[in-house]
């Protein structure tokens, strides 16, 4: 059985070789083994989604030099034979940055649960039920009459030490897995999670997904104009992800790059609705983006972005939050979806109604399900034009049809528009949105 | 491979090093600097029944391998019963034992970190130098990669993938009216010179002005009425629409559900453009994308994917070609020792024949000079206008559906009396019209645009280009969204 402890050692190595060189020093190193297998166009493996596993080490080191200097380097699993000449490569590439040559003091991390034994299990020696989460997905997309199926299932089991000079020592196992699907290369889900539950009852997704590619077979023609279009949770995650993250950014924020100023954020400035909250929490109990501390040793917790429309802080790092005087907060984990990080989007009083309930009540709507073209947007200024090959239209509660359109406007003023309204689906943390926006076909 | 000999199965062994520099500044000020080195082997094995698996790490100890070889071999089994599907083509890859590792001047080690630090500051203060509103962030790369690939039929090939991008984010926002808009300056090559010779720096602050003036008329500029117009778009985006809307769907491993097969072969002889226009992906030497030999240990080879407006050859590897009924085309790239190689492009360029002249330097090149082309050609209507879309932010395909959407940093509405900044909107249609639309390229083939291609989940180095500019004329499966 492959041995996720790698870390353990790699860290208690490096802590011996810089205690003794810097003046400072942090790192975070995870060792992981990884599962992972496709179906391309219906077909199990083959050379391109063949069952794959990996045993990887990786992690970030942060040094203060005793002349103040600070160097940013990585480890893997060669790393321990040759930390002198590492070393001596990091201390060639430092740099001078004040604010961030600073080693917080250490702060009690989070009790969060990340792991399942089930699915370390599966990473590490029985690979059988990814082959037969593979399976059922398969036989779901038969049975609803797909055309193309893609799909894949990944799991990984590992484990992770944030350690600093200032006696912070964190050690704790995790495990992650999640599968997907795309159908006809046209309507797909993601599910990511730390728990095998994951992979069970994915068959009536796989069918609700079919029930939209089965709707978007009809083509309908709609007129240009301002109309009521339905963002699907995934998409409003896309939107978040793409807009929020830059402009919650304490760098781009400090530094002028953001849609927001610090003095923003310092004087609570009225940016959202008044009834819209966001906040971040990376402690949710087997969530895909909790965890304990970041890599800076800041706990992991709940931090609220914006509180009745206002702007509470932007996410801070360490330098950041020197630079700023504001408080250091939890990070989303990088690359993550909002909702999987922990992001939740509030808006409206109350519970928002139920996803499906809004469905059935809608005269008529777009659904936009996925959209292109999402990363050329300019978060700064808040625009988007985005085209939606497959939008829904929905017409008395009912799929009617599918057109191809560019909805656009820009996603500040759709926040803050009186119209706008949330609705929470099960399947997804982040709700769906029903707005009202420029739609072209 | 001895180990995979004993096992009875087929072994790809990639062996992988990497070691890159990064360099960030934010307003002038260093804001990271990252060293890393990384180094792992990956184990592909197809059983005699054709089952496949993959086992990687980085470990790279004997021992450790031959464990990948073991866990990838039982995978591939246990593989069988679950109705996996047979791989075939790997044993017509021919045998190749050869070093092709590229020297450059100013690789990694030929500069010092300090320099690349004071270069990449500078680039900032360029910027932030035009007006008090502008804010920058600077990001800067090099990166050497080698790469050796050892199979079970004697295949021993090595080779490096030298590469360095230089990209400013250019921010400009105006306190006052709460507005903001940003464009980026980038250039790429093959080593530090990009940024460290006097001609790679010069190239680089033009289009940090250019840049700059643009994202500062951003500010004030109003929007364009969405529809359908005759556009021009520069080498840039146009490298994005050979990339993203043909390059992805000429790919073999795509060809069941892609726009240019026909129950699952490549439409070769097929006409998708007139015969002014050519489509060209292969290896260049000296371009940040340069990849010799594909991750399967094949010789990489510049491929014809339309010549002359009619269809002529696929991007293929020995696993799919047969299939999509093309030839192999050493096209298996993979972004690391832990993935698996999927065709894909290297430097891909879009050029017509018959160019309309522009002699001038691109950098130099306004919005004016494009206008004056047009009007010399004929290409812009009496009373009408053409709108030119600057730069490139990037751009989506869905290659089965033909359906491709692309972003600029700024639009200028051209017309015989004005020319209006507009702020940016995407560009957005079915790919087979776009390029039978094509009707004029202006000024020399450049073919140094930079970006990162992201297919399967593996990011891997794109570039290419096209003309100076492309003329494409309007057609209702074209558009301008609007916002």
């Amino acid at each position: 059985m492959p041995d996720t402890t790698a870390a353990i050692d790699i860290a208690e190595a490096l802590a011996r070789a810089l205690a003794g060189a810097a003046a400072g020093w942090r790192f975070t190193v995870t060792s992981s083994a990884g599962l992972s297998m496709g179906i391309d166009h219906w077909d199990l493996g083959g050379a391109y989604a063949p069952p794959k596993k990996a045993q990887v080490v990786d992690g970030s080191v942060f040094i203060v030099w005793p002349d103040s200097s600070v160097s940013r380097g990585r480890v893997d699993a060669n790393s321990p034979g040759r930390l002198t000449q590492l070393i001596a490569a990091w201390k060639s590439t430092s740099f001078r940055d004040d604010e961030a040559a600073y080693i917080a003091p250490v702060a009690e991390p989070a009790e969060v649960d990340l792991t399942d034994p089930r699915v370390a299990n599966v990473a590490l020696s029985d690979p059988r039920p990814a082959f037969d989460t593979l399976a059922a997905v398969s036989r779901a997309a038969k049975a609803a009459g797909v055309t193309t199926l893609d799909a894949g299932v990944r799991c990984s089991a590992g484990d992770t030490v944030t350690a600093a000079s200032s006696g912070l020592w964190v050690h704790f196992s995790h495990t992650a897995l999640g599968c997907s699907w795309v159908l006809d290369n046209a309507f797909g889900m993601v599910r990511p999670g730390r728990a095998i539950e994951v992979w069970k009852g994915v068959e009536p997704l796989v069918d609700s997904t079919a029930q939209m590619l089965a709707a978007s077979r009809h083509r309908v023609s709609l007129a240009s104009g301002s109309m009521k279009v339905i963002l699907w949770p995934a998409v409003v995650d896309d939107l978040l992800k793409h807009y929020l993250y830059h402009n919650f950014s304490g760098e781009a924020a400090a530094e002028g790059r953001s849609r927001f100023s610090i003095e923003d954020f310092r004087r609570g400035r009225g940016a959202f609705r008044h009834d819209v909250t966001i906040e971040l929490d990376t402690t949710v109990p087997m969530g895909p983006g909790s965890y304990p501390c970041t890599a800076e040793g800041i706990p992991g917790g709940r931090v609220k972005l914006v509180d009745g429309g206002s702007l509470v802080t932007p996410l801070l790092n360490l330098k950041y939050s020197r630079r700023t005087g504001m408080m250091a907060t939890p990070l989303p984990v990088a690359g993550m979806s909002p909702g999987h990080a922990g992001l939740k989007l509030h808006m409206g009083q109350g519970d928002p109604p139920a996803f499906d309930s809004v469905m059935r009540s809608t005269e008529r709507a777009l659904l936009v399900t996925s959209v292109l073209g999402m990363h050329t947007q300019d978060p700064v200024s808040g625009n988007f034009s985005l085209a939606a090959s497959d939008a829904i239209l929905i017409e008395d509660g009912e799929f009617a049809g599918a057109s191809k359109v560019v909805i656009s406007g820009n996603l500040f003023d759709v926040m803050n528009a009186a119209v706008t309204t949330a609705s929470s689906h099960p399947v997804f943390a982040t709700p769906a949105l029903t707005i009202i926006c420029r739609v072209e076909s | 491979m001895e180990r995979s000999h004993e096992l009875g199965v087929y072994a790809i062994l990639r062996l992988q090093h990497k070691v890159e520099r990064r360099v960030s500044a934010v307003n002038a000020a260093v804001d990271g600097v990252i060293f890393e080195e990384t180094c792992g082997v990956g184990v592909h094995v197809i059983t005699e029944s054709g089952m496949s698996a993959h086992a990687s790490g980085d470990c790279v100890t004997p021992e450790c391998v031959e464990q990948l070889v073991v866990d990838a071999a039982a995978m591939a089994a246990m593989s069988e019963a679950y109705g996996a599907v047979r791989v075939s083509g790997h044993e017509e890859m021919p045998r190749l034992i050869t070093s092709r590792l590229r020297e450059c001047a100013k690789g990694i080690d030929g500069i010092s970190p300090d320099e690349e630090q004071r270069l990449v500051v500078q680039a900032c203060r360029e910027a932030m130098s035009m007006d008090p509103r502008i804010a920058c962030h600077t990001s800067y790369r090099i990166v050497d990669e080698e790469w050796r690939i050892v199979r079970s039929d004697g295949t021993d090939a090595v080779f490096n993938m030298p590469r360095a991008a230089c990209h400013v984010s250019i921010t400009a926002r105006d306190t006052a009216t709460r507005k903001a808009a940003s464009v980026a300056a980038a250039v790429s090559g093959q080593d530090a010179s990009i940024i460290a010779t006097g001609d790679g720096w010069s190239k680089l602050v033009k289009r940090i002005r250019k840049s700059g003036h643009t994202v500062l008329g951003l500010l004030e500029a109003g929007s364009v009425k969405a529809g359908s117009y005759r556009i021009v778009i520069d080498y840039a985006l146009a490298k994005g629409l050979a990339h993203e809307a043909f390059g992805h769907s000429a790919e073999s491993d795509g060809m069941d559900t892609s726009i240019l097969g026909r129950n699952g072969k490549f439409m070769s002889g097929e006409r998708v453009a007139s015969d002014i226009v050519s489509i060209v992906d292969g290896p260049v030497e000296g371009d940040y994308a340069y990849q010799p030999i594909s991750a399967n240990g094949v010789v990489r080879r510049t491929v014809d994917i339309v010549s002359k407006g009619v269809l002529a050859s696929a991007l293929a590897d020995a696993f799919s070609a047969k299939k999509a009924g093309v030839e192999p085309t050493g096209a298996g790239r993979a972004e690391s020792f832990v993935n698996v190689p999927i065709p894909r492009m290297s430097n891909i360029r879009l050029t017509v024949a018959d160019p309309l002249p522009m002699p001038m330097q691109f950098e130099d090149v306004g919005p004016e000079h494009v206008r004056e082309a047009l009007v010399r050609a004929n290409l812009l209507p009496a009373g009408g206008s053409v709108l030119y879309l600057s730069g490139y932010k990037g751009g989506q395909v869905n290659p089965a559906k033909g359906d491709f959407v692309f972003n600029c940093s700024a639009i200028y509405e051209l017309s015989e009396r004005s020319i209006r900044l507009c702020q940016p909107a995407i560009f957005s249609g079915r790919v087979l019209s776009a390029l039978s639309s094509i009707i004029a390229g202006i000024g020399r083939p450049i073919i140094d645009a930079q970006g990162t291609c992201g297919k399967s989940g593996q990011s891997v180095p794109s570039s290419g280009g096209a003309n100076m500019f492309l003329v494409i004329d309007a057609s209702p499966d074209i558009r301008i969204g609007g916002v």
